[in-house]
């Protein structure tokens, strides 16, 4: 009973409250119609464009975090030579 | 259509979930699980968004966060071995040697 | 050219004693006889210089050396020397010169002999420069310098603890009165200050004549005290015979005297007859214009004084050691000089003269008896009267001037003519001076106070004289006449008793007369007298002849007495002089005064109080100390539970925090 946690429920009421009356009290800056058409729904084209030209840097990052993970990951997991 | 608000309050109602399992659960696997929970709601916020603008720069910083997330989550369940390997169980609560 | 040069030479009748007090205490050890004859020289120097200035004062009155330099602020140092202090220096020097010469020989052999002298010649030095101080301060700093030469010499062998207990008591009932003092030079010059406007460049605001010439407006200043309306100069005046009381010994204060013979006999003769608790008596002297534009302060004086007079005196005929019926009968004398004093409030300045005479002539037989008593003690070796007796036949010169003195004490003599013992004639002018009161204002008190006091006092010192020199000796002792330079001062002292008196009777109240007349211009004493709402008469008319005989009548009387029981031992005092009469048990343990004052009171009230205000104290403290203490503890105990050690806790924690944040930074906004 360590974890108190009518107040973790306060604290967390608390939190979204506020988040919830700042987003309902934005006026949002959007477009006023989605793309109907399926044509013009479909982004995974220009997603992989804008990887590989504007974000390539974040890219390459991301690639060698990921392996980094890994070996970590396998590293600990591995645990003594008993396993 | 449906108003942009609406996804942003699904976004924070899930984040609210996530946080209230992350300060309550003290087990780690479904801590480690809350946080996921938690990673998830902003990258809804962030496709959301980016959709809603007509840009793409949303969703491609969702997908490297779910990257990300995968990596965060593998490296979080190898810790959680090897606590197990050393107390036997994942009682978060139990490691205290912080405390007065 | 001599005049001219006397005043230059005023200032060394203190100073010389001084310088022989600092070489007899550095080189004193080395010398013979403990480098006695520094001080001796110096104060024979001193008394040359007085008795020529005395000298120069009677032959022309006008001629009063007054000189002053300035101190700082206000205040300065002077020298004042009018008939009233050159009579005083005169007797001082030649009664000091004297006993010193007398204390070579009983001192000698004493260990402590170089430091006697020291002492002997500072506490000279301190008496000197008391009497010819010109301001009032200057005075207080001599007077407390005496006080501390007698705390000095009283417990001179403090190796005795009950000479250590005397010295102690001495100072500590002295410095009542020296507060009382203090306290009243404090009102006076808050007072001066006020009426002169602040601090005036180039005027000395404590000195006598400026003080004297502010009496009027002074006694303009009234308070309000309890709801009684007191004028300041009765405040101040009274607060200035508080000193006078501790330091003469007066009624409640003299408890120190009787304990102070525990010092060598010449230190009693020196201080405690002739010089130091006289000083009580020089200051109203001095003081006197003060007193008697003050109303009523003359007759506390007056009734103090004779009361004492009386009381010591009840205790002096039961007393057993020689020194203490000699102790008695100084506080009784001086009791005389106070009352005196006090007279003044009928006879106006002629109380400053009769008070004076009689308290040179007492110094001289005073100095006499206990130079004599010293004799007797050092060469018998016992101070107890019942152990004494016919000591007449071993010592025949300390016996015959030992007589002298107490013919002279109880003042034997022929009215109406100049024949009598010097005691006689300025006992007989103050009885005569109460008689006139008494005459005048239908007071008798003062008169009855003096004459029942002269009966007591003729009656003790007879009965000392018969017990020690006539009769057969009641112990074994053996004594011998003491060499010749003890028993030479004893025989000036005892010429000095004898002719002293009738000599300069007159001349003497005359010359002191004169005192206040020329020192200070402008002073009136009618007028101040109106001040005080004190009524003058003239002198001395003509009273019957039965008061005139009245005081030698009750001297006989009191000789007669003595002379039948002690020494023709007709009549046994027996049981009724034995601690079963319960009268006797009350004289002879003082009226319980030690019980009273050292039991009850010192150790009971105040100690006692004292020891409960620091328990209290430190309670106080303690629970302070302790409660800061506890106090932290108990809040940073209670601030631990913040760190768990689970995280969880932590992510509560920082959520919350950011949440409140926000909030934060929104009011903060909407308000700015």
């Amino acid at each position: 009973m360590r974890i108190n946690r009518p107040l973790a429920f306060l604290v967390v009421l608390l939190f979204t409250a506020i988040v919830v009356i700042g987003a309902f009290g934005t006026s949002w800056n959007t477009v006023s119609e989605l793309p109907q058409n399926p044509a013009d729904q479909s982004n995974i084209e220009g997603i992989g464009m804008l990887i590989f030209t504007h974000y390539v840097a974040p890219f390459e990052v991301l690639s060698i975090v990921l392996l980094a993970s890994l070996i970590g990951a396998i590293y600990l997991a591995k645990g003594e030579n008993n396993q | 259509m449906i108003p942009l608000i609406f996804y942003l309050g699904l976004a924070a109602l899930l984040f609210s979930i996530g946080l209230y399992g992350v300060m309550t659960h003290k087990n780690g696997i479904r801590m480690i699980m809350c946080i996921e929970l938690m990673l998830n709601s902003a990258n809804l916020n962030l496709v959301a968004f980016s959709s809603y603008t007509n840009t793409l720069n949303g969703q491609v910083f969702a997908v490297f966060s779910i990257a990300l997330a995968a990596a965060e989550a593998a490296v979080g369940f190898a810790i959680l071995m090897a606590i197990y390997r050393m107390h036997d169980k994942i009682n978060l609560n139990e490691l205290k040697i912080l405390r007065w | 050219m001599v005049k001219t040069a006397l005043e230059e030479f005023a200032f060394l009748i203190p100073l010389l004693p001084a310088l022989a007090f600092v070489i007899t205490f550095f080189f004193g050890r080395k010398m013979p006889s403990g480098g006695a004859i520094v001080p001796i020289l110096a104060i024979a120097a001193s008394f040359i210089i007085s008795l020529m200035i005395t000298l120069r004062l009677l032959v022309n009155p006008n001629e009063v050396i007054s000189q002053s330099y300035p101190w700082f602020a206000v205040l300065n140092i002077g020298v004042l020397i009018d008939p009233l202090a050159a009579v005083m220096l005169s007797m001082v020097s030649f009664v000091s010169l004297l006993i010193h010469i007398y204390a070579v020989s009983y001192m000698s052999g004493d260990p402590g002999e170089a430091r006697y002298f020291a002492e002997t010649a500072l506490f000279t030095a301190a008496m000197l420069s008391l009497a010819l101080s010109d301001n009032i301060l200057q005075l207080f700093v001599s007077w407390e310098l005496v006080g501390l030469c007698s705390y000095l010499l009283i417990g001179f062998w403090f190796e005795r603890p009950s000479a250590a207990a005397a010295a102690k008591k001495a100072f500590l009932t002295t410095r009542i009165g020296d507060v009382m003092f203090l306290t009243g030079i404090i009102v006076l010059t808050s007072d001066l200050l006020k009426l002169a406007g602040g601090f005036q460049e180039g005027t000395y605001l404590l000195r006598f004549d400026e003080i004297f010439s502010y009496i009027p407006q002074l006694s303009a200043l009234h308070s309000n005290i309890f709801g009684f309306e007191v004028s300041h100069l009765t405040i101040i005046t009274l607060l200035f015979f508080g000193g006078a009381v501790g330091k003469s010994g007066q009624f409640p204060l003299h408890v120190w005297l009787p304990d102070a013979m525990e010092g060598p006999t010449t230190v009693s003769a020196l201080i405690h007859a002739a010089t130091m608790v006289t000083a009580g008596v020089y200051l109203v002297a001095r003081t006197f214009p003060m007193f008697i534009a003050a109303p009523d302060s003359l007759m506390v004086v007056a009734y103090l004084g004779g009361f004492t007079a009386l009381f010591a005196g009840t205790m002096g005929i039961v007393m057993n050691d020689l020194k203490r019926v000699l102790a008695y009968s100084t506080i009784s004398q001086l009791g005389y000089m106070m009352l005196g004093l006090g007279l003044g409030s009928a006879i106006g300045l002629e109380a400053v003269g009769i008070s004076l005479f009689h308290l040179i002539n007492h110094a001289f037989f005073k100095a006499l008896l206990f130079l004599c008593a010293g004799s007797v003690i050092h060469a018998v070796g016992t101070q107890d009267m019942r152990e004494l007796g016919g000591v007449r036949k071993v010592m025949p010169v300390t016996a015959a001037t030992m007589a002298i003195a107490a013919l002279a004490l109880a003042g034997f003599g022929i009215p109406g003519t100049s024949i009598g013992t010097s005691g006689f004639f300025s006992k007989d002018a103050i009885i005569e001076a109460a008689y006139l009161f008494g005459e005048n204002s239908n007071n008798w008190i003062p008169y009855a106070f003096s004459i029942a006091a002269a009966l007591l006092t003729s009656i003790y010192i007879f009965r000392l004289i018969f017990m020690t020199f006539t009769g057969k000796p009641r112990s074994d002792y053996h004594g011998h006449e003491s060499p010749a330079i003890m028993t030479i001062p004893l025989s000036i002292l005892a010429i000095f008793s004898l002719v002293f008196g009738g000599l300069t009777k007159t001349g003497f109240m005359n010359f002191l007369e004169e005192t206040f007349a020329n020192s200070f211009v402008n002073l009136d004493i009618g007028s101040l007298a109106v001040l005080g709402r004190n009524e003058l008469v003239g002198a001395a008319g003509n009273e019957s002849l039965f008061v005139q005989w009245l005081p030698m009548i009750v001297a006989v009387v009191g000789l007669a007495v003595a002379f039948v029981i002690y020494y023709l031992r007709i009549i046994k005092l027996g049981p009724l002089a034995s601690m079963k009469n319960p009268v006797y048990r009350l004289l002879y343990k003082r009226y319980y005064q030690h019980e009273i004052y050292t039991e009850f009171f010192s150790l009971g009230i105040v100690y006692g109080v004292i020891a409960l205000l620091s328990q209290v104290l430190d309670v106080i403290i303690d629970s302070i100390v302790e409660g800061i203490g506890i106090l932290t503890v108990g809040v940073s105990e209670e601030l631990q539970r913040v760190q768990t050690g689970v995280v969880q806790t932590y992510a509560i924690a920082v959520i919350a925090g950011v949440s409140l944040l926000i909030i934060l930074v929104k009011l903060i906004m909407e308000v700015l």
